[in-house]
């Protein structure tokens, strides 16, 4: 039996061995690197996949979204446990959670040795994460601004918020209990202006858990007055969308009988009114039964009866009702901006 | 017996007027017409035949159920069978409709025809009570009408009333759905029935005309 350690020192020269990929694949970023080890994994090969995994870490540059680099790590941690190498995969899932802090395992897709083992070492790796939309537009005093944290071990989380710059004051903008991971809604103190309360900021989330451990992290924020946008109308449904109102009928056999019965009466109309005396076939008569006739004939082929399709009128309807609801409920959102002052807030970086 | 026929007419309207309406329009139409009249009489065992060609306009006033028409025509006729004599002709006409129906209609008419010539002046004064219907043939574009009436009142000066009087028409008419354009061929028939010299009188009628609806 090949013991812990062994695993480890072989994981590592692993990891020493591919420092020396070969440069072919340098060109490819590390999304795609990533893409292929999965593909790999999926594949059942998975001694490439975890090579590849690997390849992807080692070539990521630092600005590599943590999510990815986290992603890559859990998939080796996986891969690695899935070979029997125990200890390699607790040194990667390790590695994830230092990365993101807020990865976690589908308990769907592993089984609950890995999850306890991927908890175990969560619980273990200290590392506070915290998330905030990167640039986003409130309405101040009354929209909040959402904060999502990740802890360890179920703790508390402050957040306090200060001007940047010398003898500046903090505010506690909220404090609350966090079991792994959070997002709070922080309403930021703007106070009777947004413009006076533009400038550069710096929150500080602070974890600290019974036991006494605690962390702390900041964010650089920059806080700036935006006149709001007016929002587009919306554009109408296309007209792929709508459905036919009216079928096209079979032609009418009634209206061709019509047409030819007053175009016999028209021309038989001398023969059969006249007085016997004066009774004789008129050409004008036969003229008029004929166009009469002729007309029947050119409405039966022409003129073919419009069935309406109520069921699709209504849907038409319903689809143009909603769509004009939507725009006037956008007018009345934009009638409510005309003018307004949101407050912008920017994360400038991570401290 | 005319008479009670035409109070029971007028009643059945008046009823059928108190029906409500679906909405209100009016629709106009004015019309250019040509026409080729024959008139057909016989005299003393000869049949005498003028023809020739009227020209005229007329205009329609449609108002819910309610249609009236004016029309005028003037013209010559020439001498075709048995007969010397050209005149000078023309008559004026208004016509009264109620819709019972969408498709039938009660109609009241005055006609009043004259002839001039060499040989005289007569007029002709017609009065007609009748019915009218209309049916679409396939396109709402396309539809036939036929009418009938009968001429209770028709008197002719120099000659006494007829026994029997009647007339009869069948016409199609063209109405495009895009263009308000009214185009009609009609075909007329008209009996008369005076004691011992029957007439008739026949034309074919050509309109065109230009409609507003509102």
């Amino acid at each position: 039996m090949i013991s812990a350690r062994c695993w480890l020192v072989a994981v590592v020269a692993l990891d020493v061995a591919a420092v020396g990929v070969p440069r072919s694949a340098a060109a490819q970023t590390p999304e795609m690197t990533l893409a292929r080890a999965v593909a790999a994994l999926e594949a059942t090969e998975t001694e490439r996949g975890v090579e590849l995994l690997r390849e992807a870490i080692a070539t990521a540059p630092r600005a590599t979204p943590s999510a990815l680099r986290g992603n890559a790590e859990v998939r080796l941690a996986v891969a690695s446990w899935s070979l029997g190498f125990f200890d390699s995969a607790t040194v990667h899932f390790q590695a994830a959670v230092s990365a993101d802090p807020f990865v976690t395992l589908d308990p769907e897709q592993f089984n609950p040795d890995l999850r306890a083992v991927f908890h175990a070492v969560r619980r273990a790796t200290l590392v506070l994460g915290v998330r905030a939309p990167p640039d986003t537009a409130l309405a101040p005093r009354t929209e909040p601004w959402p904060v999502s944290v990740a802890v360890p071990r179920p703790g508390q989380v402050r957040f306090r918020l200060a001007r940047t710059g010398p003898a500046s004051r903090d505010t506690l903008l909220a404090t609350t209990a966090v079991d792994s991971t959070a997002t709070v809604a922080l309403r930021l103190p703007v106070g009777d202006s947004v413009t006076r309360a533009a400038g550069s900021y710096r929150l500080a989330v602070e974890y600290s858990e019974p036991g006494g451990r605690a962390l702390a992290t900041t964010l650089a924020l920059e806080l700036s007055e935006q006149i709001a946008d007016s929002l587009p109308h919306e554009l109408p449904p296309a007209d792929s969308l709508y459905r036919l109102e009216v079928r096209w009928g079979a032609p009418s056999r009634a209206s061709l009988a019509r047409g030819i019965g007053l175009g016999v009466g028209a021309a038989t109309i001398p023969l059969l009114l006249a007085n016997s005396a004066l009774r004789g076939v008129g050409g004008r008569a036969l003229t008029v039964g004929a166009t009469v006739s002729a007309a029947g004939v050119v409405g039966y082929f022409l003129g073919r009866p419009r069935q309406p399709l109520p069921e699709n009128v209504a849907y038409n309807r319903a689809l143009r009702s909603a769509w004009e609801a939507r725009n006037r409920t956008l007018a009345a959102a934009n009638e409510r901006r005309r003018g307004a002052v949101l407050l912008r807030v920017r994360v400038a970086s991570p401290q | 017996m005319i008479s009670r026929a035409l109070t029971l007419a007028l009643l059945a309207a008046a009823g059928l007027a108190s029906r409500p309406l679906a909405a209100q329009r009016v629709e106009i139409a004015g019309l250019g017409i040509v026409a080729g009249p024959r008139s057909t009489v016989l005299d003393q065992g000869a049949r005498e035949v003028i023809g020739g060609v009227w020209i005229g306009a007329a205009v329609e006033v449609k108002y819910n159920r309610f249609l009236l028409t004016a029309s005028g025509l003037r013209g010559t006729l020439d001498p075709i069978e048995n007969t010397p004599f050209q005149s000078d002709a023309g008559e004026e006409g208004i016509r009264v409709g109620f819709a019972l129906r969408s498709r039938l209609a009660l109609e009241a008419s005055y006609l009043a025809r004259a002839f001039s010539s060499t040989a005289g002046y007569q007029r002709w004064d017609i009065l007609g009570l009748g019915a009218a219907v209309s049916v679409p043939l396939g396109d709402s574009a396309l539809s036939a009408h036929a009418r009938a009436s009968y001429l209770p009142v028709a008197t002719a000066s120099g000659r006494s009333s007829p026994s029997f009087a009647m007339a009869a028409e069948v016409g199609v008419s063209v109405a495009p759905r895009r263009a308000p354009l009214l185009m009609r061929l009609t075909y007329r028939f008209e009996r008369f029935d005076f004691p011992g010299e029957p007439a008739q009188f026949d034309r074919i009628t050509l309109e065109v005309g230009y409609r507003v609806r509102r």
